[in-house]
């Protein structure tokens, strides 16, 4: 992300100056390695977090909140099947997830609920 | 009206109202107007059903200092609210207020001290949204914070307890714009700091003493003075089931207090204040 961005994120969430740098740091070794490779990360929540250890859950929800909105990343809901978490569907918005959803591991249709549903991020290229 | 929107959805997640509910939950965030707003409220819920509560808006604790202190009392309470996991807990200091300007019947004063409160409250309230507030005041620091209840119509503060209140007796909590939903008023049945305030200075009352008798309020009576609500005794005993538990502790002297000395009553008549402030407006006009 540009300077200027990254310093306004820094003043509003001063105490996680560090877990921007680090995030910062990552999106660039990101956007290297996916033109290289020509394939992109797609991090879930709890991997992207391990990544960059923030001092507070919250402000790191706020934090790609906020990175979603100006671009920077994109934000996936993916369902994933209760039995092996293995992804069913990857959405752009809670309003598109079906009720239900084939799940091939079972073949069973299942009921989504919100507990299948997982937030994963990647970086916007 | 997306922020109240906003705070039912996390209470409903609290409550766990959207568990296995997909539905519920699509219902309640399309009930959002603002798209920003609904992507986020939708992140924090989410997450939380992965990582945990912590992901959600913590509880913000506000300490309020009285007046000729630099708040040294605030700091127990602040170490206690740490203590018990809740880190979101901030002080809110305003320079040394002396007597003068306490008494001042110009209330410019008062409106300084108001003014920068109100700022960091307004701060506070930027960074954490959607989040719980309580407020603990003190003294001048419930007058404050009872003229920017009055004056803001679009604050919401959900906690609030008072101790050595000087607020106006007949303060109107029915007509704030965004009551607070719990009012707990500490009164010290050996304080006379509340009597003396309004006895001999403009704007203040004897709430702290003598409680406001509101359906609105909880008071709550002590066998205390002004300085003795921060001991750890106090906190430990009165504030802490609260943020621990949720729980409202009684106290007993509530029930057993015994009635003012009549001359307190006269202190804190209209009429002592009406002769009081006329004396010495006399005398500082005659000196």
């Amino acid at each position: 992300m540009s300077y200027q961005k990254l310093e306004n994120l820094i003043s509003r969430f001063p105490s996680e100056k560090g877990t921007l740098e680090r995030l910062n740091a990552l999106m660039i070794s990101d956007i290297s390695a996916s033109q290289s490779k020509k394939q992109q990360r797609i991090y879930p929540l709890a991997r992207l977090m391990d990544k960059v250890n923030p001092n507070s859950q919250y402000s790191f929800i706020e934090i790609v909140s906020v990175l979603v909105e100006e671009g920077v990343m994109k934000r996936i809901l993916r369902v994933e099947s209760p039995i092996n978490q293995i992804g069913l569907g990857d959405y752009d918005a809670i309003e598109d997830i079906p009720k239900s959803i084939h799940d091939e591991t079972s073949d069973e249709d299942i009921d989504v609920s919100p507990e299948n549903v997982k937030l994963y991020y990647k970086f916007n290229v | 009206m997306d922020d109240l929107i906003a705070r039912e959805i996390l209470s409903k997640y609290k409550r766990n109202e959207y568990t296995g509910n997909l539905d519920a939950l699509k219902k309640d965030l399309s009930r959002l107007h603002d798209n920003k707003i609904k992507q986020q409220i939708t992140d924090k819920i989410i997450g939380a059903f992965e990582l945990g509560d912590e992901v959600l808006p913590p509880k913000v604790n506000i300490v309020i200092h009285g007046i000729r202190t630099r708040a040294e009392g605030q700091a127990k309470i602040i170490q206690s609210l740490k203590n018990n996991d809740l880190p979101n807990s901030y002080p809110i200091q305003y320079d040394f207020f002396n007597l003068f300007k306490f008494w001042s019947p110009f209330f410019i004063f008062r409106r300084k001290k108001i003014k920068k409160v109100l700022k960091e409250i307004r701060d506070l309230k930027m960074r954490y949204r959607y989040s719980e507030f309580t407020i603990f005041a003190h003294s001048f620091g419930t007058y404050v914070i009872s003229k920017i209840l009055k004056e803001e119509s679009d604050l919401k503060i959900d906690n609030l307890f008072l101790c050595g209140a000087i607020i106006s007796d007949d303060y109107d909590w029915s007509e704030l714009p965004n009551c607070p939903s719990l009012i707990i008023n500490d009164c010290g049945t050996r304080d006379l700091y509340p009597v003396l305030a309004k006895g001999f200075c403009f704007g203040y009352g004897t709430s702290g003493r003598f409680g406001f008798g509101s359906s609105r309020v909880t008071d709550r009576f002590h066998n205390c003075g002004h300085s003795d609500f921060f001991n750890d005794r106090f906190i430990q005993k009165y504030l802490e089931p609260f943020y621990v538990n949720n729980h409202i502790e009684e106290s007993e002297w509530t029930y057993n207090r015994s009635t003012a000395p009549y001359w307190v009553n006269c202190l804190a008549s209209k009429t002592f204040n009406i002769i009081c402030i006329l004396l010495i407006l006399a005398t500082i006009y005659f000196i």
